[in-house]
């Protein structure tokens, strides 16, 4: 302990925060991370990745990570009385949004911070750029522990470009790209760092999971709004390249359904799974590519019953209304009391099915277009009633183009209940030639 | 368990398309080196031991150091 002047007093002397990981490093933690970030199939069983859409903005994620940590390497993985860290996942050098951690009983989990991360990837690198290069200088280890203590994803791609470019006129440099596990480590931590969790009882097998928030921008074009193309959703899922086994699951909101899915590479088209009939999407893949982009894909659609299908019904009514006014009915205001009741009914109804609250915003995003469909059947209704409360002089004209206006609204919401059919999920595969 | 589909080539035309969205993911790919093949798992590396990590922690103070 020491007073502002620096000067130690007597007292109770606490250890620096860092020491546990300065002697794990001690005892070869390097070696052992080296040996799991590398080969995370050889002790990674299985990673079950779940996304559930909350709204048109925010998908929120869950990956669980099943692992049998190997008995040769927990000695040196240890930290404190029986805990040992264990890089569950290899997460890009950015900000995560409502993030944690928890084991198989939902209890919090501790994860290293920063710069005891950095301490500990910067040893695994190390202990591999040792092997290649056999007197490696104190000058070279700092240029390596700079990728590795990169800031964010740019900063870490610039400064292995910079010790790439270096390798073509020095032979030490040259030396550590050749060697395998150097080379790989470099890749795989100049943008990315590991996820290392602090877990008790590391000699069975675990299940830890993560979770935090994906951001979207949900803004369906003219296609999608009436029903000719369905909503297509792709998630980057680079998990699944890593771990012997991966499972992929997407929960969507109630009223909307997946109509095709798909687990596959987006570089080299290779799909390595598919669902094409489901409320709740679920892709299963094993020993996917290291190299490998891996995507899930989803094509999503509304379902047919509740809006459209009620929203179609007061269109076609309206219709029916207009249409009888203006070729066959005499429109004077002796007799304009029935109809505009029963217009004004109509756009009650179809008030009472635009306006719903509660109801999901990706499902509002898809149901924007027959909400406006429907919007304008009834506002043509209203204005057909007015004209003809009041008298307007061209009444019949009015109605005439107000039955357009509806007929119009009608087509389209008959279109895209049309293709939210039950039976149009299996013909649905956006990834394919037709 | 659903069915299962043959599976044609990809059109890549519907990535194309107005209102296909992207979900990016925390989890990172590995950055590809030049002149290096696509990467793979790496078996094999050197056990642990106290030698090897008394080494690197020399190493990680020196560097720290200079």
């Amino acid at each position: 302990m020491a007073d502002r002047a620096g000067e130690r007093r007597p007292g109770v002397q606490l250890p620096a925060l860092d020491q546990p990981y300065l002697d794990a490093v001690a005892r070869g933690a390097g070696d052992a991370l080296a040996a799991l970030v590398l080969a995370e199939e050889s002790w990674v069983h299985r990673r079950v990745e779940t996304l559930d859409v909350l709204s048109e903005e925010i998908a929120r994620r869950q990956v669980s990570v099943d692992f049998a940590l190997p008995d040769a390497l927990r000695p040196a993985l240890r930290v404190g009385e029986g805990q040992a860290v264990v890089p569950v996942a290899l997460l890009r050098k950015q900000i995560l949004r409502n993030f944690d951690l928890r084991n198989e009983a939902e209890e919090a989990v501790s994860v290293l911070a920063r710069d005891h991360t950095a301490l500990l990837t910067g040893a695994a690198l190390l202990a591999q750029a040792s092997d290649a290069v056999r007197d490696l200088g104190p000058g070279l280890a700092g240029r390596l522990l700079a990728v590795v203590r990169s800031p964010d994803a740019t900063s870490g791609r610039e400064r292995l470009a910079a010790l790439e470019a270096a390798a073509e006129h020095d032979v030490a440099v040259a030396a550590l790209f050749a060697h395998e596990p150097t080379a790989r480590l470099l890749g795989d931590l100049a943008e990315n760092y590991p996820l290392l969790a602090v877990l008790d009882d590391t000699a069975r097998r675990r299940i830890v999971k993560y979770r935090y928030d994906s951001f979207l921008a949900a803004r369906p074009g003219w296609r999608v709004a009436l029903g000719l193309d369905p909503l297509v959703i792709r998630l980057s899922v680079p998990a699944a390249a890593r771990g012997a086994r991966y499972h992929a699951e997407v929960a969507l909101p109630e009223e909307l359904r997946s109509v095709g899915a798909a687990l596959l590479d987006d570089e080299t088209g290779e799909v390595h799974d598919e669902d094409p009939d489901a409320d709740r999407v679920a892709l299963y893949a094993a020993d996917v590519p290291l190299g490998a982009r891996p995507e899930v894909v989803v094509a999503i659609r509304p379902q047919r019953r509740g809006l459209p299908s009620a929203a179609l019904g007061v269109a076609v009514v309206v219709c029916l209304v207009l249409a009888s006014g203006a070729f066959g009915g005499r429109l004077s205001a002796a007799v304009a009391g029935p109809p505009i009741a029963v217009l004004l009914a109509a756009s009650a109804v179809f008030a009472g099915a635009v306006v719903r609250a509660g109801e999901h915003r990706m499902v509002q995003e898809l149901f924007a277009g027959p909400r406006r469909a429907l919007v304008a059947a009834g506002m043509a209704a209203v204005i057909a009633a007015t004209a003809l409360a009041f008298q307007f002089g061209v009444v019949t004209w009015i109605w005439r183009a107000a039955f357009a206006v509806a007929l119009a609204a009608a087509a389209v919401l008959a279109l895209f209940v049309w293709r939210c059919r039950p039976n149009l999920r299996i013909q649905e595969y956006p990834w394919r030639q037709s | 368990m659903t069915p299962r589909h043959p599976t044609p080539v990809l059109d890549g035309s519907y990535r194309r398309r107005k209102g296909v969205l992207f979900v990016h993911a925390a989890e990172g790919l590995p950055v590809r080196l030049s002149g290096h093949a696509p990467p793979a798992a790496v078996h094999g590396l050197p056990l642990p031991s106290e030698e090897r990590g008394r080494r690197v922690a020399e190493l990680l103070a020196a560097a720290r150091a200079a």
